[in-house]
C-alpha cells in the first residue's frame, strides 16, 4: 500500500461493503435532481458560532438556495447580522413560524436543544441537518429516528470527524484487513477550549453536567463504532466534573468477548497528542487527527517497519468538509442521497455516552481541594 | 461616581459568606479564586469576557455571567445583587482603555452598593529596584519596564482616586504566583524542562524568585474580603521562602523526573535570546494580525507546518532578553504589613506548592 487515494471518497454507512461505497460515493452525479432548477427553502435555526464558520457560508455557495433560506435566532439582532454578512434576505425570531415554509432545517442550537427542536421539525415533515450530538440519550436518538422515518425525511448528523481523511483512511485500511483483528484502539484529543461561542451553554450550572465528553466525545465515541462497525461496551469512565460540565474525560472500553480493549482521553484544558493509535494482530495504524496527508503503518508483511502513508482527498482543511455536508444535504432534500452521517448510525455512541455519565466518578484532584 | 461612592461606608464589615461576583474568572488566579470561594460555600458569580475562557469553572455548578468591561448594561447585570468584587480581569490594551474599563467597573460597583472591592495588582508596580521591598516603596512612576507595569501602575492610580471619595477597596500585589492551571510560572517552565534544551545559564537565574503557591493569594484575597482594616490599603502578597529562579527551577524539574538541567554557556544564551526576538515579534504580529490567513497556510502546507512547528520549538527554547533580567533582579517583597494588618500568612511551602504542581502536570498530560 503505497498511498491512499480518497479523491471522491465519502463514506456515508458502515453496513456495506467499502469497495461498494467507493464505488457509490464516486459515481457520477449526472441523474441527481440539479438543486439548482428547484431550490429547496432552508432554516438555519440557531445563529452561533458553528452556523457563522460553516452552515451559512456553506450554504450560501448556493445562490438559489442563499435566496430563499431563513436564518433563526431568538436573538434577532444576531439572525439579521449573520443575514447582512451573506446576503441573506430572511430571518425569525421563532423557528416554528418558519416550519411551514421551508424544506430543511439545519439545527446549530445548545446542545440541549438538539433533541426538542429536530422532533418538531421532524414532526412537520422538514428534513433535518443537526448538529452533534443529536441527542442526550439513545431513547431520545431513537425517538428522532423514528420521527424522520414516520415522516420519510431525511435526518442527517453533522459528524464531521467521519469526513475527516485519517478517519476515512482507517475505516478503509480496517475494512480491508490491513491490521488484521483490532486488539486496541487509543484516541487522545486535547486543546485549550477556544470555540467562539456565543453562549455559555456548555459550560457550569447550564450545561447539565455535561462537558467534553458530550461535546468532543460524540465526534470520538461515534468514530470508534463507525470504525469497528459495532459499539463496544465501557469499562470504566472517570472526570474532573465538580458538578458542572467535565472539562478532562477518560473512557475505557471493551468488547463484549474482551479481545478488544480501548481507551480515549479528552481534555478542554490542555493539548493532548491529538492522534490515534490502532493496533491489531497484524500492524498498527498511527494517526494525527488533524494531519490530513497521511498517517503511519505498520504491519508484519511489511517487515513490522513504519511507513507513512500518503493521503491524496480533495478534503485539505476543515473549511473544506462543510460545503461538503451542505451538498449532501441539499441532496437529501431532494431525495438524491442517503445523509454522509444518519442519525440511525450515530444512535449507539450516543448510548455510550449515557452508560460513562452513568458511571461517572471524579478524579483524584489534590490541587484541586482547598485546605482551608 | 464621586456621588455614589461618597455614600459608601468606607470599610463596612461584610457578612460571613457574601455573594462575590470574580471577574477574570477564566484566567489563572481567578478560577482559582472562584472554585476556592465555591469550595467555601460563598454564592460566587464568576464573570467571563469569552465564554471560551469558561471550560475550567464550567466544572463547578456555578453562575457564570458574561462581563466585558466596557459594556456597562453587563457589568450592571453581573454586579446586581453582589456584596464583593475580587477584580482579576485584566486587558492588555491601551492605558486609556484600560483605565477606562476599570472606571466602568468601578462605577458599577459603587452604583450597586458593593462593600468590597478586591483589585489584583502586582509586584511590576515597584518597577525593578534590588533589596526588601515594602508597600512604602515609591512605585515606578515612569513605569519605564513594561507596559504591564505601566497599566497596573495607572489602575493603581484609579483604584486610589475611587478609594478617596469612600470606595472600599483593596490592592492586592502578588509576586510571581505560580500552580495548577498558571501559563507562565508552571505550564511554560515545566514544558521548558522537560524539553531537556532549556537555555537559562545556571548563572543568571540566581536572581530572586518571589515565588508564591496560589491558594496563598487566594487566602489573602479571602483575608481582603472581610478585613475591615484592609480597606483603602495596599498589600505585597509573596511566599515566605527566599528562593533564587535556579532554585525553583531544580525543584519542579525534580518533581516532574527531570535528572538534570541542560544548560548552555551566559553569551551563547543571551546572544540566541537577542537573535531570535525578530523573529519572536514578527511571529507575534502575524499571529496577531492575519491569525486565520497563517492558520490556513499551516494546514494546507506540510513544509509551512514543519517551519513553524520548529520556530515554535526554538522559540520556546531560548529565553527572552526579559526572562534574563526578570532572573536575575535581587528584590524581595515582604508581606510584614499583610501579616499584621490581615493576619496573611502564607501556607505552602516550595516543596508542597511544586508537588501539587507537578500532580497537576502530569494529570493534564504535560508531564
Amino acid at each position: 500500500m503505497d498511498s491512499l487515494d480518497l479523491a471522491c471518497l465519502l463514506l456515508p454507512s458502515p453496513h456495506v461493503e467499502t469497495l461498494d461505497l467507493v464505488r457509490q460515493a464516486t459515481a457520477p452525479r449526472a441523474t441527481r435532481s440539479p438543486v439548482a432548477l428547484s431550490a429547496p427553502a432552508i432554516a438555519v435555526i440557531g445563529c452561533g458560532a458553528i452556523a457563522r464558520s460553516a452552515h451559512v457560508p456553506a450554504l450560501a455557495q448556493h445562490p438559489r438556495v442563499r435566496a430563499r433560506a431563513i436564518l433563526v435566532d431568538q436573538d434577532r439582532a444576531r439572525a439579521n447580522a449573520l443575514a447582512g454578512e451573506f446576503g441573506i434576505a430572511t430571518t425569525a425570531a421563532d423557528y416554528r413560524d418558519v416550519l411551514p415554509d421551508v424544506q430543511g432545517a439545519v439545527i446549530a442550537l445548545p446542545h440541549h436543544l438538539h433533541f426538542p427542536v429536530a422532533l418538531d421539525c421532524l414532526r412537520a415533515g422538514v428534513p433535518v441537518l443537526c448538529e452533534k450530538p443529536l441527542a442526550a440519550s439513545a431513547t431520545e436518538g431513537a425517538q428522532l429516528v423514528a420521527a424522520a422515518k414516520r415522516a420519510r425525511v431525511g435526518l442527517a448528523v453533522n459528524h464531521i470527524r467521519r469526513l475527516f481523511p485519517p478517519s476515512q483512511a482507517v475505516r478503509y485500511l480496517l475494512h480491508q484487513g490491513a491490521i488484521g483483528t483490532v486488539r486496541f484502539i487509543g484516541y487522545y484529543d486535547g486543546a485549550k477550549y477556544d470555540w467562539p461561542a456565543a453562549s455559555g451553554f456548555a459550560f457550569g450550572l447550564r450545561s447539565g453536567g455535561k462537558g467534553v465528553l458530550f461535546d468532543i466525545g460524540a465526534h470520538v465515541l461515534d468514530l470508534i463504532c463507525w470504525w469497528l462497525g459495532r459499539p463496544p461496551r465501557v469499562t470504566d469512565y472517570i472526570d474532573d466534573s465538580c458538578g458542572g460540565s467535565e472539562a478532562v474525560a477518560k473512557v475505557s472500553f471493551a468488547d463484549e468477548h474482551g479481545t478488544l480493549r480501548g481507551e480515549v482521553h479528552l481534555s478542554w484544558l490542555a493539548k493532548l497528542q491529538n492522534g490515534f493509535r490502532i493496533e491489531g494482530d497484524e500492524g498498527t495504524i498511527t494517526g494525527s487527527i488533524f494531519d490530513f496527508e497521511s498517517l503511519h503503518v505498520t504491519s508484519k508483511s511489511n517487515g513490522k517497519r513504519r511507513k507513512t502513508v500518503p493521503i491524496t482527498t480533495r478534503v485539505r482543511s476543515l473549511g473544506d468538509i462543510a460545503p461538503l455536508i451542505m451538498e449532501n444535504f441539499l441532496a437529501v432534500i431532494a431525495g438524491d442521497e442517503e445523509p454522509l452521517v444518519p442519525g440511525r448510525d450515530v444512535v449507539p455512541s450516543i448510548g455510550l455516552i449515557e452508560e460513562c455519565y452513568a458511571r461517572r466518578r471524579r478524579f483524584p484532584m489534590p490541587w484541586q481541594d482547598y485546605a482551608s | 461616581m464621586r456621588g455614589a461612592a461618597d455614600s459608601r461606608c468606607r470599610g463596612r464589615t461584610m457578612p460571613p459568606k457574601p455573594r462575590v461576583l470574580v471577574t477574570g474568572a477564566g484566567g489563572f488566579i481567578g478560577g482559582r479564586a472562584v472554585e476556592v470561594l465555591h469550595q467555601l460555600g460563598y454564592d460566587v458569580r464568576a464573570g467571563v469576557r469569552r465564554w471560551s475562557s469558561a471550560a475550567r469553572i464550567g466544572r463547578l455548578p456555578i453562575d457564570i455571567v458574561p462581563c466585558d468591561l466596557t459594556d456597562t448594561r453587563q457589568l450592571d447585570a453581573a454586579c446586581n445583587g453582589v456584596s464583593a468584587i475580587v477584580h482579576c480581569a485584566v486587558n492588555l490594551q491601551s492605558l486609556p482603555d484600560a483605565e477606562r474599563q476599570m472606571r466602568n467597573l468601578l462605577d458599577a460597583a459603587a452604583r450597586h452598593h458593593l462593600g468590597r472591592f478586591v483589585h489584583l495588582s502586582t509586584m511590576e508596580v515597584y518597577g525593578e529596584p534590588p533589596g526588601d521591598i515594602d508597600e512604602g516603596h515609591a512605585l515606578d512612576s515612569a513605569g519605564g519596564h513594561s507596559h504591564y507595569a505601566r497599566l497596573k501602575i495607572r489602575l493603581e492610580a484609579v483604584c486610589r482616586e475611587y478609594i478617596a471619595c469612600g470606595q472600599p477597596i483593596v490592592i492586592l500585589r502578588p509576586t510571581i504566583v505560580y500552580g495548577p492551571f498558571s501559563e507562565s510560572w508552571t505550564v511554560e517552565v515545566a514544558q521548558r524542562l522537560l524539553s531537556s534544551s532549556w537555555s537559562l545559564p545556571e548563572q543568571a537565574t540566581q536572581g530572586t524568585c518571589n515565588l508564591v503557591y496560589i491558594d496563598d493569594l487566594v487566602a489573602a484575597v479571602l483575608l481582603a474580603l472581610h478585613d475591615t482594616g484592609a480597606v483603602g490599603e495596599a498589600f505585597n502578597i509573596n511566599g515566605a521562602e527566599r528562593l533564587t529562579w535556579n532554585d525553583y527551577f531544580r525543584a519542579l524539574g525534580r518533581a516532574l523526573g527531570v535528572a538534570r538541567l541542560q544548560r548552555r554557556g551566559a553569551l551563547t544564551a543571551r546572544a540566541g535570546a537577542w537573535l531570535t526576538l525578530p523573529v519572536r515579534k514578527s511571529a507575534k504580529f502575524l499571529l496577531h494580525r492575519y491569525q486565520d490567513q497563517v492558520m490556513g497556510v499551516y494546514q494546507r502546507s506540510r513544509l509551512a507546518r514543519q517551519i513553524m512547528r520548529r520556530a515554535e520549538r526554538v522559540l520556546r527554547q531560548v529565553p527572552t532578553p526579559q526572562e534574563f533580567r526578570l532572573c536575575s533582579r535581587t528584590a524581595f517583597y515582604v508581606t510584614d504589613k499583610a501579616a499584621r494588618l490581615l493576619g496573611y500568612r502564607p501556607r505552602f511551602s516550595t516543596e508542597r506548592g511544586v508537588g501539587l504542581s507537578a500532580a497537576w502536570l502530569k494529570h493534564e498530560g504535560y508531564a
